[in-house]
């Protein structure tokens, strides 16, 4: 068994370091796409039952503030972003991702969920983006917290159209509930679980501890169909 | 030219090549000295009375549906600078525009036009930029709406401060756009490129895709508090 490194493997280059090691000498790397087709996919899960059941007044790419109020969610302000790729490393356009998560007092934009009491009337809880050419998608949002039987997370869908693309969920690299967690047990072993994960890391010149999380996302080949509303 | 700086565009005076042999890229400020601040424009009076339930960078289509609206598909990118040409993190860039009928979000506009307006066209749309300043909508190619020329609108926020509102026109509406009130306003022609893009043919697209890019450069209209 080859020793696993999530360091070096996040998002999957190991299949390609093996590959090289078995071919040996052959220049592996001067024939187009030997090295991209080697890109994992990001692992579907559970969409949940929290998907918005009526999409806020706001659907842009700023959680922190609803139109033109002036008060900002509560919460460690996170600007998360990414790039999303189609299974050749190639950036797609044109593809629309969507992130909904709890406010910082465990409460979805849904009329089912829990802690509504508490609920951040501040916070989106939802947002959209659309990519151009480059593929990068940005948001600005709250750092997730934990809710009873969940570890941190964050759900998005990736569409074209109204296909779907993906759907699955981000959590916070390192944290200790991750390890109880059923839902990213469930997406598979360590190397998928990674591929789920991302940092949060402090933003070194920010006088207000803002957070910065990268995430990116590789389609699968197959969009599953079967999710489709 | 290889500047370490920006990439030379409209927003630039040949005053900086004029300067020789000097080294006016080593001088503080020297660059900044030569971008065109973004002009205002009047808001006019269609910024949506009620926002639309979408705000998203997409205004093609309205959240889950399916048709999206009518027009020729434009991918509208830009930057947000500061007066020294630094890009502008955590900027809010908001456009608002007629559909393809010429029809505002605007109820004292679609009043009575209810059976021209584009259900479809969200009308409006909102980015919040990231530390590169760039923003992006797919919307698009505005219409002459009666009395104007083509023309977007945009506003730009940041922390809920107003920063400026301005206009953006296509340089292609040459005859409208010479007999356009708000645009003639600006007497000076550098400031009337400052807010005029070419929407041109996207290569590649079978679809007859368009690209425009509207850089702004902040600086002409901060908020009187």
């Amino acid at each position: 068994m080859t020793p696993f490194d999530p360091f070096l493997s996040r998002r999957g280059f190991l299949g390609g370091a093996l590959a090289v090691g078995a071919t040996a000498l052959t220049p592996w790397f001067t024939r187009r796409g030997a090295f991209a087709a080697e890109l994992m996919k990001t692992p579907s899960v559970t969409e949940g039952p929290f998907y918005p059941d009526k999409l806020p007044l706001d659907t842009d790419n700023d959680l922190l503030i609803i139109n033109d109020t002036i008060s900002p969610a509560v919460g460690d302000i996170t600007h998360l972003m990414g790039v999303i790729k189609d299974p050749d490393g190639a950036p797609m356009k044109g593809v629309t991702i969507e992130i909904w998560q709890v406010d910082n007092g465990g409460a979805y934009i849904h009329s089912g969920t829990g802690n509504k009491t508490k609920q951040d009337k501040h916070f989106q809880g939802f947002g959209r983006f659309t990519t151009d050419k480059t593929g990068a998608y940005y948001f600005r949002t709250i750092k997730p917290v934990p809710y009873p039987g969940r570890t941190p997370h964050i759900h998005y869908k990736v569409k074209r159209g109204n296909k779907e693309l993906l759907c699955s969920q981000i959590m916070i690299s390192g944290h200790e509930q991750n390890a109880r967690d059923g839902v990213l047990r469930g997406a598979g072993g360590l190397l998928e679980q990674e591929l789920m994960m991302a940092e949060f890391k402090p933003i070194q010149e920010s006088k207000i501890g803002e957070l910065e999380a990268k995430f990116d996302i590789v389609i699968g080949k197959t969009p599953d169909e079967s999710r489709r509303r | 030219m290889s500047s370490p700086l920006i990439i030379p565009n409209r927003r630039l005076f040949l005053g900086t090549a004029a300067a020789g042999l000097a080294s006016w890229w080593t001088v503080p400020g020297a660059f900044a000295d030569e971008l065109v601040k973004t002009p205002k424009q009047t808001e006019g009076p269609f910024y949506p009375d009620k926002l639309p339930l979408d705000t998203d960078n997409d205004l093609l289509v309205l959240n889950d549906t399916i048709t999206p609206a009518v027009g020729d598909i434009t991918h509208l990118t830009g930057r947000i600078l500061d007066s020294k040409g630094n890009p502008v993190r955590g900027a809010v860039v908001e456009i608002w525009q007629c559909d393809g009928n010429g029809v505002y979000l605007h109820s004292a506009d679609s009043k009575g036009k209810q059976d021209k307006q584009d259900k479809h066209f969200q009308g409006f749309g909102r980015f919040t930029t990231d530390k590169t300043g760039a923003y992006y909508f797919r919307t698009i190619k505005p219409v002459p709406y009666p009395g104007r020329t083509p023309h977007i609108h945009y506003k730009v926020k940041k922390g809920g401060k107003e920063l400026l509102v301005t206009q953006l026109y296509n340089a292609a509406e040459k005859e409208r756009n010479a007999k356009d009130g708000p645009y003639m306003g600006l007497k000076d022609e550098k400031q009337r490129a400052a807010i005029t893009a070419e929407f041109a043919k996207m290569k590649g697209s079978k679809i007859g895709e368009l690209t425009a890019s509207f850089d702004i450069v902040l600086g002409v209209t901060p908020e009187v508090d």
